[in-house]
Formats: structure tokens, C-alpha cells, sequence
């Protein structure tokens, strides 16, 4: 007897609250091009992108909002050639590159794609710079990807 | 404390697609299995624990349908929704309150029924990090690359995990990849994500694992064979991906200090005999040499080519194939535990390394080692 | 025997439809705070920590304990989740105290919670149903509970009446948890039998709210916790049972896992006549008929009496056994952190805390001299049952 199988999905709506931390980082990026971090007033630490109003480490509330440059290094990346199935897809085809970066003045990386650039090129340590999109709606895809400067 | 040993499991055999068994089946075989081998019945069993996950079971409360498989009809049960690992862990704490003399737990995950893309990448939140598509391969694909750019680790010993994975799964009859692999075989296979090669990656598997726990007076009367629990430790790290140092696996370096503590170890590469730990990806296996202090930081690589983590080295690490052979989402992880168990109790058969009297077990949930949960067991 | 425990500190967000100003980490967090300013304690005094929330859909993020982990309070700290659908609140608050009384931790903070309105509530519930047999069926959680009832109704003759008191009962006891989400002051047993029919016999009044909440206890070994607080809430009896989804001569009537939950509890606690011996009850009522079904399971009253019980007044504020002073599930449904408030409100009760000036205003739902109190939680096909017994006497 062949195994009968059934098929499915789940597809759901969301309509995800942001919460102050993210809201703000991702409307700056929407409205001023400006990307910013919190800094925990115990431990110092600059986070970029802040996830929270709180420092996790710490678990003191943060308010110190800071704008960081958007010129960074590649501390490290990965190009990524798998094509991956659906839900949760990248933002281009493979191959593509994705990186964490630092940026001037942060204490956490960002990851983000590494765009006008050859594969190969490619070295930690790399500076890049933050690339605008034209039309930005308040997402982190509002910086289309980081390409290598100077 | 109470003393409390593992004196019996189970597991599946580990395959891409087990589509003649649908999840219930699938547990209820594993558990009657270990039930069987233990010589004990369901009435026997105090409480349950089993680990699943909704989001790849495709059923929220993913334990109502198989609570009954797994025998916790009218029973003290509960889910922990981590790597099985951790719920081994939760049963160990009703043992050790006195509460409860024997315990079931169970893991389980059908990677077929589903996308183990999906799996991970949605446990990346919506703002920052799953607008990449970001997952389990490339988020440790960074990770990778973070770690060989640190410490000078190389893809060759990061080759040499899979060979040796792919080697000690031939001595496994669970295991699901056996082969015999050479360097260049894994340095040629298909670049995923830079610098993970499909070599360097574990399979997409379905499997259940189901481990017996009991109390000192009771485990006696069980086995003869009892692989007692001397420590055990458990930690989370920071979840997003650019707010640690990828290259550290900072909470497992924690856990095994827990478990080391508890279980009275100070010099682990000479005290246990062996370990079996959670290699998603080959990278991952050195990055644990150094966060269980096998060796110290960035020494990955180097204890790797010596040879000290074969099995006729002095620590052999994954005799069973490890998870780069198998990799059942959730069950990975309480199988190193049943496998530690099987060492020390000298059951392992092909796979057993000789004397074996202490032996390691590591199971992580999350990605990039995020959380993990180490086990020491001895005789 | 077990290691003494008791809850030390506790903490919840005032819950509503939908926290615009915090995502679900920001919510975790608040839990978190409230109930360490409760304990005067600080992180550092937290050896381990227990999250919980319930089916991942409700928030689309799997394994949210990790997203959550740095909110509640778990940067390199031993953190893991349980997740046990409905029940989860009071399974994490349960494996909190199995964290103490297995002796491997002093001081354990368990945290729930869930953003609801995240998502489409009902059609993450419809994810419960069997994908095979079920789920093209599949009405949400309403259409499963109103089976429930219709059975029960049909068994023992249970009312509409009835169960609308219940309805009655709590909206009007909500009122006096600044915390709560539904608060109707001027509710009658006439606008609950005239509210819209949701999923026959259920009416609109008859079903929980969904909400956004979160909520916080601390647990502690007898040492640590009598010099944390004068008045611990001692752990007497803890219980988790299941039974099963569809097996033979099932009768959705008659809870055999909470039955068998509260026996167990009872026994451990020293309780042989429950009516008589429990103060205060905060039970799972996501349904009005619910609430008369699990007086009966936790033995409040015969078989077949739930509805006699409210009729007669026992489960008001000033009967005999109140039941649900908080306003209940039917006043809040965070369903991760639902479960959990039942044990909060519980140990409230039991350490004299149950009143508060929230933002200016007093709230009083403290049932005087209560010293025992039950917490209950249900969750699944209806087949998981956790009950906890919490006392003012650690012996």
C-alpha cells in the first residue's frame, strides 16, 4: 500500500509591534537616513540595532539614544548559494553575501547584505559603507546593503 | 542529592524520510522500545517529558497528540520546547525532588513533514534579522567565518570533523549518513553558504529518542548497568546574531563549568573518557573542544589534527556519527545522552570505546549554540 | 520528601486587546521587573530562570524563549521553555518549583506571556486540531469548548442560567484587579443571555477576551525565602496530569486528568475535604461552563452540581469558597500567561497581598484569613489539567 501523504500550510497574517526600541531605530532609518544604537549606562556598551530598551546583560533600562556612522568594517560574512524554500526569504537570489558589520562608534555588529562587490573580494576587516534606498518604508531593508568604500 | 541514573533508551533509526510512520507511531515505537530493552512497563514510569516543536510539527501543542504515544495517559507530564536535552533535565528535577522515582522523556522530529528552514528561521524575530532569510546554515555560516578568522582555523580541520563523523556513523545502526570520506571529498563538495560546505553540514532527519531515568533505589533494581548523573549545567547567550562574539561559545564554556563542578571534574581532556556532543556543523564540533575545555581558546583546529578526538585518541568525540550523521531537530540532543549512556554503561557495541567510565553529553537549542546543556555521566 | 518551596515575589502586566508601546520581549521584561521589585530582589539574586509561553504562531516566531531571552532576564543564565498550550502559565510556574525542590537551584524566577494580537487568534488556535482528521474542521478553541458544555449540559442538566452567573460573577470581581481586561461593573444574567451565540451553546459573554499580557513569580528554597519575605506562599501540592485526545468511552464531561490532578495535589497538601479546607480558588475558566465543570473535578461539589454551587452563592466573594476573585480567565486570556496568573493570584491571596493602589485608585479582591489556596489550569484538547496548592503555613 503507498503511503498516503497530505499536503498543507500554514499561512498567518501578522501584524508585528516593533516596541520603542526597534520602532525608533527602524523610523529613523525611514525618515533620517540615520542609523542609531542605545547605550546601556552601566556596561557602556553601544548596541546597534538595539532590540530592546533594555541592556540584556546588565537588565538596566537604556535611553541613551546615539547615532552611529554609516561606515563600518566586515567582521565577518558568509555568500550564501542554497536557495531556500518559502516562508522567511532573503531579499535577492543566491548567491548573495550577508555580513556582520561594525559600525564607527558601535559595540555590536549589524548584519546586513554586501552589495557592488565581487565574492571574492570580499575580506574581513573590509571597510564598507551603508547604501540608501530611495523609497525607505521603516524596515531594516531600508538600507539596501553596505558596499566597500575607500 | 539524590543519586540518579539512566537505565534505559531508545532511538529510531535516523532517515531523510520515514514516511510509513506517522509521529505517534513513530514515538510510541521508540518509547515500547525502551520500555522493552529496560525490562519495565508504562505503569512503571512516574512522569513524562517529552521535547517537540509546533512550528515543525505543524500543530501547536504539539504534545496533545502524542502524550498518549509516549505513555502519559492519566500520567505527571509535561513539554519542555527545547533540544530534548533540556527536558532530560526537567525530568532529572522531579527525580531529585523525590517527587517521582522514574521517568520517560522523549524527543521527537519529523524534518520531512516540514522545512527545516522554516524551523529556524522563524526563530528570528521580524525586524532585524528573518527580512535575510537568515537561518540555522548562514547564521553559522558567520559564525564560521568569524571563528576561522579569530583563531586561524582552517576548512581542513574543520574537514577533518566530517570525515571522522562520517567514519565512527559506520559503527552506528542509527545513524543516517555513513561514509568514507577523504579532506578533499568535503573541501570539493557544494559550497551552501560560505564557508559550510555540504560536507561540513549535518542532514535533514526524521527520528525520535526516548531516554528512562531513575532514582538511585530503583536504577539498581533496573539495570545492572546504571550510567549515574554526577553534573550537569545549562546556559543561554545573547540572541541576536551581532550581539555576542560568535567565535565564543560563551554559554556552553558555562554549562560544562556547571556540570565539571558538580560532577567533581578539574582536567576534562584527561577525566572523561568520552564525549558526545552536538556538531550541527563540522565548525561547531571545534568550537566545543574549546568551550568543554578539551583545549584552550582557539585550539579547536590544532587538537583536531592531533588526533586526540578519534576514536583511538585520548577523548573520542562522537563515536555514534554525531549529529553531522543525524540530525532529528530536538531528539539530536537526548540522543548524545542516551549515547554517553550506552559508553558508560558499556552497551555501545561496534561504537564502544573500551573502559569508558566518564563519559560527556552536549545538546544545544537555538542557533550558533545560543543555548546548550551539558551532561557528565558516570559509572 | 520535597525540599520546602515558596513563592517569594510575583509580577503582572495590566493586560489589554493590544500593547501598541511594547513588543513581546518589552512585555516579558515588565513581568520580569514587577515581580523582582515584589521580592526586593535583584537579577543577580535569580539563580535559574523558566520561560513560558504558548503555541508559537500566536507571536510567528519559533522558540520565542529566545528572542525573549535577554528579557527575561536570561543572558548567560541557565533559561529554558516549556510550552504545554493552555496549561503553560501554570506548567512553567510548576517547573519554576521543581527547579527549587530538586535542590540543583535556591532562587528561580518563572516567567509567561503572549502577544495575541500579533496574529488572527482563533486561526492559530485551528493549528491544534490534527492536520489528518481535524483541522478542515477546525472552528478555533470556541467550537471544541462549546462541545464540552453542550455534554455537560446535556448530562446533568446544567442551565444557561447557570452559566451565565459565572459570567456575572467574575466580570464583576474584575473589577477589583487593576490588572484585569474586561470589566463590566454593571453585567446581569439578561445581557449574557442576550449576547450574540459565538458556537452554540456559547454566547459572546459566555468566552474569554484574547489579550496581551505577561506575568512573573519568583520561587525559593525555605532558607532563602524567609528572609526574602514575611509571608512566602508555600508550595503544598503540585500536580500535572494528562489524559488523551480521542480514546475510547471519552466523556468531555467528567475531566479524569484534573480528577486525578487534584487528588494528587490534595494528598500531598494534607486536604481531605476541599470545600471545607480551601479558602480561595483561582481556577482556569476560559468558558462559563467551565467554571461549574472544574468544581466538580477539583471536588468542590458532587457530579453533576457545578450549577447548584453558583446558584447557592458558594463561589462569591462572600460564600463559602469564592472562586476567581480575580475576575478569571474570562476577564483576561494572555493563554501563556493565564495559567500563570491563577498561581499568582493564588499566592496573592495566601500572603495577604490581593489589594493595591494602581495609579491612585485602591482595588481590593483580598478574600480575608485566606491561608489555602487552589490555582488551576487547563490547556490542550482539554485534556491537561495542573493544579497548585499554595499555603501561608510552610507546614
Amino acid at each position: 500500500m503507498e503511503p498516503l501523504v497530505k499536503e498543507g500550510n500554514i499561512t498567518v497574517p501578522y501584524q508585528w509591534t516593533t516596541g520603542p526600541a526597534v520602532g525608533k531605530f527602524l523610523t529613523e532609518l525611514r525618515d533620517n537616513k540615520k542609523i542609531m544604537g542605545l547605550r546601556c549606562p552601566k556596561c557602556k556598551r553601544l548596541f546597534v540595532p538595539p532590540l530592546e530598551l533594555f541592556c540584556g546583560r546588565c537588565f538596566v533600562e537604556m535611553k541613551d539614544w546615539v547615532e552611529v556612522s554609516e561606515e563600518g568594517k566586515v567582521i565577518s560574512y558568509t555568500v550564501v548559494n542554497l536557495p531556500l524554500p518559502e516562508p522567511c526569504q532573503p531579499p535577492l537570489p543566491p548567491p548573495y553575501a550577508l555580513a556582520a558589520i561594525r559600525l564607527e562608534g558601535a559595540d555590536t555588529e549589524i548584519i546586513h547584505l554586501l552589495g557592488e562587490v565581487e565574492f571574492e573580494k570580499i575580506k574581513i576587516g573590509m571597510p564598507v559603507k551603508a547604501v540608501w534606498k530611495e523609497k525607505r518604508e521603516g524596515s531594516i531593508l531600508d538600507i539596501e546593503h553596505f558596499k566597500p568604500r575607500g | 542529592m539524590e543519586k540518579v541514573a539512566v537505565v534505559g533508551s531508545a532511538q529510531t533509526k535516523y532517515e531523510r524520510k520515514k514516511e510509513s510512520q506517522h509521529y505517534g507511531e513513530m514515538v510510541y515505537e521508540t518509547v515500547r522500545s525502551a520500555l522493552d530493552s529496560s525490562g519495565l512497563k508504562i505503569e512503571d514510569i512516574d512522569t513524562v517529558i517529552s521535547a517537540s516543536c509546533d512550528m515543525l510539527d505543524g500543530r501547536s501543542i504539539s504534545n496533545v497528540f502524542t502524550a498518549e504515544a509516549m505513555g502519559a495517559f492519566q500520567k505527571e507530564e509535561s513539554k519542555v520546547e527545547e533540544d530534548g536535552s533540556f527536558a532530560l533535565l526537567y525530568a532529572y528535577m522531579r527525580l531529585l525532588s523525590g517527587r517521582f522515582k522514574t521517568a520517560m522523556v522523549v524527543a521527537y522530529s519529523k524534518g520531512s513533514e516540514s522545512s527545516p528552514h522554516s524551523y529556524t528561521a522563524l526563530m528570528m524575530e521580524p525586524f532585524y534579522q528573518r527580512p535575510f532569510g537568515l537561518d540555522g546554515l548562514t547564521s553559522s555560516a558567520l559564525q564560521a567565518r568569524r571563528y576561522m578568522d579569530k583563531y586561524g582555523i582552517t576548512e581542513e580541520q574543520a574537514a577533518l570533523v566530517s570525515v571522522k563523523a562520517h567514519k565512527n556513523a559506520q559503527n552506528n545502526p542509527y545513524a543516517q549518513i555513513k561514509m568514507d570520506l577523504t579532506v578533499e571529498d568535503v573541501l570539493r563538495s557544494e559550497v551552501l553558504s560560505s564557508p559550510i560546505k555540504k560536507l561540513d553540514a549535518s542532514p535533514i532527519s526524521d527520528g525520535c529518542c526516548a531516554v528512562i531515568i531513575a532514582s538511585e533505589e530503583k536504577a539498581k533494581k533496573i539495570t545492572d548497568k546504571p550510567a549515574w548523573i554526577k553534573g550537569v549545567g545549562h546556559y543561554l547567550d545573547a540572541y541576536y546574531l551581532g550581539h555576542r562574539d560568535l567565535a565564543e561559545a560563551e554559554a556552553c564554556r558555562l554549562a560544562a563549568q556547571k556540570a565539571y563542578q558538580m560532577a567533581g571534574i578539574k582536567d576534562p581532556l584527561k577525566e572523561i573518557d568520552v564525549a558526545e556532543v552536538y556538531d550541527a556543523f563540522s565548525y561547531q564540533e571545534l568550537m566545543l573542544y574549546e568551550a568543554l575545555g578539551f583545549c584552550e581558546k582557539g585550539g579547536g583546529g590544532k587538537l583536531m589534527e592531533k588526533g586526540f578526538t578519534q576514536m583511538d585518541g585520548e577523548l573520542p568525540v562522537n563515536p555514534s556519527g554525531g549529529v553531522l550523521s543525524a540530525h532529528p531537530f530536538l531528539a539530536a540532543g537526548l540522543a548524545r545522552i542516551a549515547e554517553a549512556a550506552l559508553q558508560v554503561s558499556g552497551k555501545a557495541e561496534a561504537r564502544q570505546v573500551p573502559k569508558a567510565k566518564t563519559a560527556l553529553a552536549h545538546g544545544t537549542s537555538g542557533v550558533c549554540l545560543q543555548a546548550n546543556c551539558v551532561w557528565i555521566l558516570g559509572r | 520528601m520535597p525540599r520546602k518551596v515558596a513563592v517569594v515575589g510575583t509580577g503582572q502586566t495590566v493586560c489589554v486587546m493590544r500593547r501598541e508601546d511594547a513588543s513581546f520581549p518589552g512585555m516579558i521584561y515588565e513581568a520580569v521587573n514587577r515581580a523582582l521589585k515584589d521580592a526586593e530582589l535583584t537579577l543577580a539574586d535569580i539563580d535559574a530562570i523558566v520561560f513560558g509561553s504558548s503555541p508559537e504562531y500566536f507571536e510567528g516566531v519559533n522558540h520565542p524563549e529566545k528572542w525573549c531571552g535577554e528579557a527575561s532576564g536570561g543572558f548567560l543564565k541557565p533559561q529554558f521553555r516549556i510550552h504545554t498550550g493552555g496549561t503553560v502559565g501554570s506548567s512553567t510556574g510548576i517547573a519554576g518549583y521543581y527547579h527549587v525542590a530538586s535542590g540543583l537551584f535556591d532562587v528561580v524566577l518563572a516567567v509567561t506571556g503572549d502577544k495575541l494580537s500579533e496574529g488572527p487568534v482563533q486561526l492559530c488556535l485551528s493549528t491544534v486540531y490534527d492536520p489528518i482528521f481535524g483541522r478542515d474542521f477546525a472552528c478555533g478553541a470556541p467550537s471544541a469548548v462549546a462541545i464540552q458544555s453542550r455534554r455537560y449540559m446535556h448530562k446533568y442538566g446544567i442551565t444557561e442560567v447557570q452559566a451565565a452567573k459565572v459570567a456575572v460573577k467574575n466580570r464583576k470581581n474584575a473589577c477589583n484587579n487593576p490588572y484585569a481586561q474586561l470589566k463590566f461593573p454593571d453585567i446581569t444574567v439578561e445581557m449574557v443571555l442576550n449576547s450574540p451565540v459565538i458556537s452554540s451553546p456559547l454566547r459572546m459573554l459566555d468566552v474569554c477576551p484574547a489579550s496581551d499580557g505577561a506575568c512573573a513569580m519568583i520561587f525559593a528554597c525555605e532558607e532563602k525565602a524567609k528572609k526574602i519575605t514575611k509571608t512566602p506562599a508555600w508550595v503544598k501540592g503540585v500536580s500535572a496530569v494528562a489524559e488523551g485526545v480521542n480514546y475510547v468511552n471519552r466523556d468531555w464531561a467528567e475531566p479524569i486528568a484534573l480528577i486525578k490532578a487534584a487528588k494528587t495535589a490534595y494528598s500531598q497538601a494534607g486536604i481531605t475535604d476541599p470545600r471545607k479546607e480551601i479558602d480561595v480558588a483561582e481556577i482556569y475558566e476560559a468558558f462559563t461552563y467551565q467554571e461549574l465543570i472544574w468544581s466538580e473535578g477539583l471536588g468542590f461539589c458532587g457530579p453533576g452540581e457545578g450549577g447548584k454551587l453558583i446558584d447557592e452563592g458558594v463561589t462569591e466573594m462572600t460564600g463559602e469558597l469564592p472562586i476567581n476573585p480575580s475576575g478569571g480567565v474570562l476577564s483576561t486570556n494572555t493563554i501563556g500567561a493565564t495559567a500563570m496568573m491563577r498561581q499568582v493570584e493564588a499566592a496573592l491571596q495566601v500572603m495577604g497581598k490581593a489589594r493595591e493602589v494602581y495609579e491612585g485608585k485602591e482595588y481590593n479582591r483580598q478574600v480575608e484569613g485566606a491561608k489555602i489556596a487552589l490555582a488551576h489550569g487547563w490547556g490542550g484538547a482539554i485534556q491537561f489539567h495542573n493544579v497548585m496548592i499554595l499555603s501561608s503555613n510552610p507546614d
